[in-house]
């Protein structure tokens, strides 16, 4: 500090006349906020848009989906036409001289071995039966997507409603639903889909219901976790004070605060659902033959791994997109919803 | 009197996604042996971001522009970051904000008192522990031996506060940084905090820096004040000098809001609007929206250092010779009669 | 604490005698029995559901069967006449454990060092590699990363036996690590996340103003608070390994009760499915209840009592 008197001695120098006349304050400057104001939801967005690999999980998933619901009105062929001329043929790309996408498999070209006729050719090939390996996985992807909307769809309803019926009324009611969920959370996931699908008839449906059934376990907690905070929140005192039904406060203020645990949630259990479905099939209980759904094609794949590798890897890429585009979103809308979780 | 720490124009921006903020502007201060030096200054002012720096615990994404900060003459900013682990926790020490959660709370406090010790010193594991009982027994831990192997949560937050200090102080430190050590504990157990941080200082004779917001804790402990603003020292000296003799507006406002037992006034003054945004910040005196007392040129020019007396600075352009004597606020018009009545000699300054 | 441990073990039986009743009537709804054969006349189905026991009363096979469980005895096995399921299961379940085990072990210490890397080097590329890592590993299922290892390291490069469980350790090695890769995953994510946060805490900071260094820091107070909230996960990721284990046994052939579980699956061998559900129940339960007392014991927050939930 001792070049202070320095330092103002050279300031004072230039100083203009009018100096020190009172200076006009702009009062609305004062109180000015920098930023426009954001809903909650728009920030949300805006964060999501930031995040790069959810975007593009985001686009992958439509791309799959249009391609998968798509194959129901275009086809490259009928997904269960067998044509035995055709019997593991693998992939071939016209005439691409690709290692793997050429026609040649352990070392021979299996087109001109069974002397298939030029220009007939199978994008990632036929399994032994001579189906086209592409419409099959085309459909057998729109088969596990269905199973897993619905599944999820089903089981995210069962997992609210209990959920804020638990924590709404709390006391005794929800004393005993938890300790439902308790027993039942002891049981591992797969064995009770396993039972049910026991009792039911394998297909779609009875998958459907049993992993619907045996999932919504983690989103009653969740619910009703948030439910039991939100319920001491002033603005749902408020509504009780008023005298609002139970039934119209759980809709106007609870649904739209546990919106975003639920979106989240949704986004993590449609993978677990593909994988229980594919799991399902892969040992047998699943989705019943001819019908294809990833997991059966996994499973024929994984029987002819060792002479027909190219059978199992389509597939395994389509579900590991999958699972990883569903995965990635869900991180993506955690982290945009729920700042503090990411850093 | 004996320099221990000198922070001389310290500059210090922020990284950030926008522009960089300027978080430190051309900060200085220095800190004499075995004083106590209080640094006021509203959330934001920048006071925790330049003790950070003296302790070398700077963010990633904070960048020194310029200044120096020198430790019994060096300059820790040179200091490698071998040489800053061997300063931390042995010259200089920090006490921070809030204990309940700035103590481990999954080791043991003998542990977490003697960890200094065994860092800085080839002391044995018994040694220290029985170190860390004398200490914890000088900060007012009870029965310090029995409770060397209990766990943080076992303690109350002014206890805490203590096996914190305890920390800090173990292997006497020259400069001990208290960061609002007050602020997050009950007003009783605010002043027994004081007291024991101003009992320890005369124990093993350390300088200490205290940091708050709260002008009134600064009464009863500091001998000098610096009053930070928007990154800036905007005035500093004496306790004595800033309390009854201010001369920078934001100082005043600062006073007026101070609750004392002589406030006669129902309501206590608030100083309008917010402090400033650093990412853009006001040309002229960073104050000068929010202040009372702007002129012109306050929203044109940065007002240099004013000395008042010896040890008495202030930014503001009220100082410069031929500015307008303006009417003060009666609560700084009552704080100089006391300032008058207490310096007789000196003709209280404008 | 002994209160509250007798307390868990009270409820563990009861969600056992429940999981047990639920089975049991489950398996009564299945239509036909189990000696649909053609070939076999009345008499003999007579006899076998006499052997059996399927011709008395259904609340005294109920209480027959709970009687039963409470000796260790789960009937006889529909597949294998003659064969008590306990036996089956005592003989099977060796290889599971041994791989279930492994798999958690090796699982949960990668996945710490992964996620304790990630976050002490957060935003750098070390930090992208651990997380694009943890994610593949939490989105490729088992079974496909499973048949991926068969296939490469075992058939095309000969490194580890194609399948079954003759070869000792290194039959092991293969489906070991197909199992990990959940437990690692899941670890590395939740110790980056955890890690993270106790990096950014007040006390690590105080343990660098006490003059720790960087490193001394995370080894003494960052690794131990964000590893025990770890324990937690545990349960959760034994359940992953037990619906892994049984599709990876069945690729590897490992004679494990995952493989049996299958099997019995597809041959409506009841008894066994109902043994095996029981059994996984309550290898579940007392891993969640050992993982309890032990989050007391590592936590020194926690205090257990009677009261604790």
């Amino acid at each position: 500090m001792a070049d202070a008197k320095n330092q103002s001695a050279t300031a004072m120098a230039s100083l203009p006349k009018d100096a020190f006349e009172p200076a006009q304050v702009d009062k609305s400057e004062k109180e000015r906020i920098a930023a426009p104001a954001l809903t909650f939801t728009q920030d949300a967005m805006r964060r999501l848009r930031q995040n790069k690999a959810a975007i593009i999980s985001f686009w992958i998933l439509v791309v799959i989906a249009v391609l998968a619901f798509g194959s129901f009105f275009w086809s490259p062929a009928d997904p269960n036409h067998q044509n035995l001329t055709y019997s593991y043929l693998p992939p071939k790309w016209g005439n691409l001289n690709i290692p793997g996408l050429n026609g040649w498999n352990n070392g021979v070209d299996v087109y001109k071995a069974n002397g298939i006729k030029d220009g007939v050719y199978f994008l990632i090939g036929t399994d032994g039966f001579g189906r086209d390996m592409l419409s099959r996985l085309l459909a057998g992807t729109r088969v596990s997507l269905i199973i897993a909307i619905i599944a999820t769809f089903f089981d995210l309803s069962i997992g609210v409603v209990y959920g804020i019926i638990s924590g709404w009324r709390g006391g005794r009611t929800d004393i005993v639903m938890q300790r439902v969920i308790e027993i039942i959370s002891s049981v591992p996931n797969l064995v009770v889909v396993i039972l049910m699908l026991l009792v039911f008839k394998p297909g779609l449906t009875s998958i459907i219901l049993a992993i619907a059934l045996s999932g919504w376990v983690t989103m009653a907690r969740l619910v009703r976790a948030q439910t039991l905070q939100l319920k001491d929140q002033e603005y749902v005192l408020a509504a009780r004070t008023l005298g609002e039904s139970s039934v119209k406060i759980a809709l106007k203020h609870l649904v739209p605060n546990l919106s975003s645990t639920i979106i989240i949630q949704t986004m993590f259990t449609i993978p677990s659902a593909i994988f229980f479905e594919a799991f399902l099939s892969y040992i047998g209980i699943g989705i019943p033959s001819p019908q294809a759904s990833l997991g059966t094609l996994l499973s024929d794949a994984q029987q002819n791994l060792q002479t027909q590798p190219y059978m199992l890897v389509f597939p395994a890429i389509v579900i590991v997109l999958l699972m990883l585009a569903f995965n990635l979103l869900g991180d993506g809308l955690r982290d945009a919803f729920d700042p503090r979780s990411s850093h | 009197m004996e320099k221990i720490l000198e922070v001389n124009h310290l500059t210090i921006d922020f990284n950030t996604f926008a522009s960089p903020v300027h978080a430190i502007r051309d900060v200085s201060f220095h800190l004499n042996k075995g004083e106590t030096l209080a640094i006021v200054g509203e959330s934001g002012s920048g006071k925790s971001v330049t003790m950070r720096t003296v302790m070398g615990l700077l963010a990633t994404n904070a960048k020194i522009e310029a200044g120096e900060v020198k430790l019994e003459g060096k300059d820790i900013l040179k200091k490698s970051e071998k040489e800053l682990n061997a300063m931390r926790g042995n010259d200089v020490a920090m006490i921070f904000q809030d204990p309940m959660t700035s103590l481990d709370p999954t080791m043991t406090i003998g542990k977490q008192v003697a960890e200094p010790l065994r860092l800085h010193t080839k002391i044995s594991q018994k040694a220290a522990l029985k170190e860390a009982v004398r200490v914890l027994e000088l900060v007012g831990i009870h029965d310090a031996a029995r409770r060397l192997k209990d766990y943080p949560h076992q303690f109350s937050g002014g206890q805490r506060q203590r096996i914190v200090i305890a920390i800090a102080i173990i292997n006497h430190p020259k400069v001990l940084i208290a960061d609002e050590p007050t602020t997050a504990l009950d007003v009783t157990i605010q002043a027994q905090i004081i007291h024991l941080l101003q009992e320890i200082q005369h124990k093993i004779d350390t300088a200490i820096i205290f940091i708050t917001h709260d002008l009134g804790v600064v009464a009863g402990i500091a001998d000098r004040v610096a009053v930070m603003y928007a990154g800036k020292i905007i005035e500093s000296g004496d306790v004595d000098e800033v309390f009854y003799n201010p001369q920078h507006p934001y100082t005043w406002g600062l006073l007026e809001a101070m609750p004392t037992l002589e406030t006669k006034r129902d309501r206590l003054y608030a100083i309008p609007g917010t402090p400033p945004d650093l990412l853009d910040p006001p040309k002229g005196d960073a104050f000068a929206p929010r202040n009372r007392y702007a002129m012109k040129i306050d929203t044109e020019q940065e007002p240099p250092f004013f000395q008042v007396s010896k040890t008495h600075f202030a930014a503001t352009w009220l100082l410069a010779p031929g500015a307008p004597t303006v009417e003060l606020p009666p609560e700084i018009v009552r704080r100089r009669k006391i300032w008058a009545q207490k310096h007789p000699s000196q003709e209280a300054a404008k | 604490m002994i209160k509250y441990i007798l307390k868990r073990i009270a409820y563990l039986i009861l969600t056992l005698f429940l999981v047990a009743s639920i089975t049991f009537f489950l398996m009564k709804l299945l239509p036909g029995t189990p000696f649909n054969n053609p070939k076999l006349t009345h008499d003999q189905i007579a006899l076998l559901n006499k052997q059996y026991g399927l011709d008395k009363p259904l609340w005294v096979q109920f209480f027959q069967y709970i009687v039963g469980i409470a000796h260790g005895d789960f009937g006889q096995s529909y597949q294998y006449v003659g064969e008590p399921v306990s036996t089956l299961i005592a003989t099977r379940v060796g290889p599971s454990l041994q791989l279930g085990a492994q798999a958690m072990v090796v699982g949960t210490i990668l996945g710490i060092l992964l996620g304790a890397i990630a976050a002490i080097r957060k935003n750098t590329w070390v930090d992208s590699v651990a997380t694009i890592f943890a994610i593949l590993g939490r989105s490729i299922p088992s079974f496909v990363f499973a048949a991926l290892l068969q296939f490469f390291v075992a058939y095309k490069w000969g490194l580890f036996p194609v399948a079954l469980w003759e070869n000792g350790f290194s039959s092991s090695v293969l489906p070991t690590i197909a199992l990990a890769m959940a437990p690692l995953a899941n670890t590395a994510r939740f110790m980056r996340t955890e890690m993270v946060d106790v990096l950014n805490s007040d006390y690590i900071e105080l343990a660098r103003s006490k003059g720790d260094a960087k490193w001394q820091a995370v080894a003494w107070h960052a690794l131990r608070n964000s590893m025990i909230p770890i324990v937690t996960i545990i349960g959760p990721m034994a359940v992953d390994l037990m619906s892994g284990s049984m599709v990876v046994e069945n690729i590897f052939a490992i004679p494990g009760i995952g493989e049996q579980f299958v099997k019995s699956i597809t041959t409506n061998d009841y008894p066994v499915i109902m043994g095996l559900t029981i059994m996984y129940c309550f290898m579940l339960t007392v891993v969640i209840l050992i993982v309890d007392i032990l989050y007391g014991f590592i936590d020194p927050r926690i205090r257990l009592t009677g009261e604790a939930n």
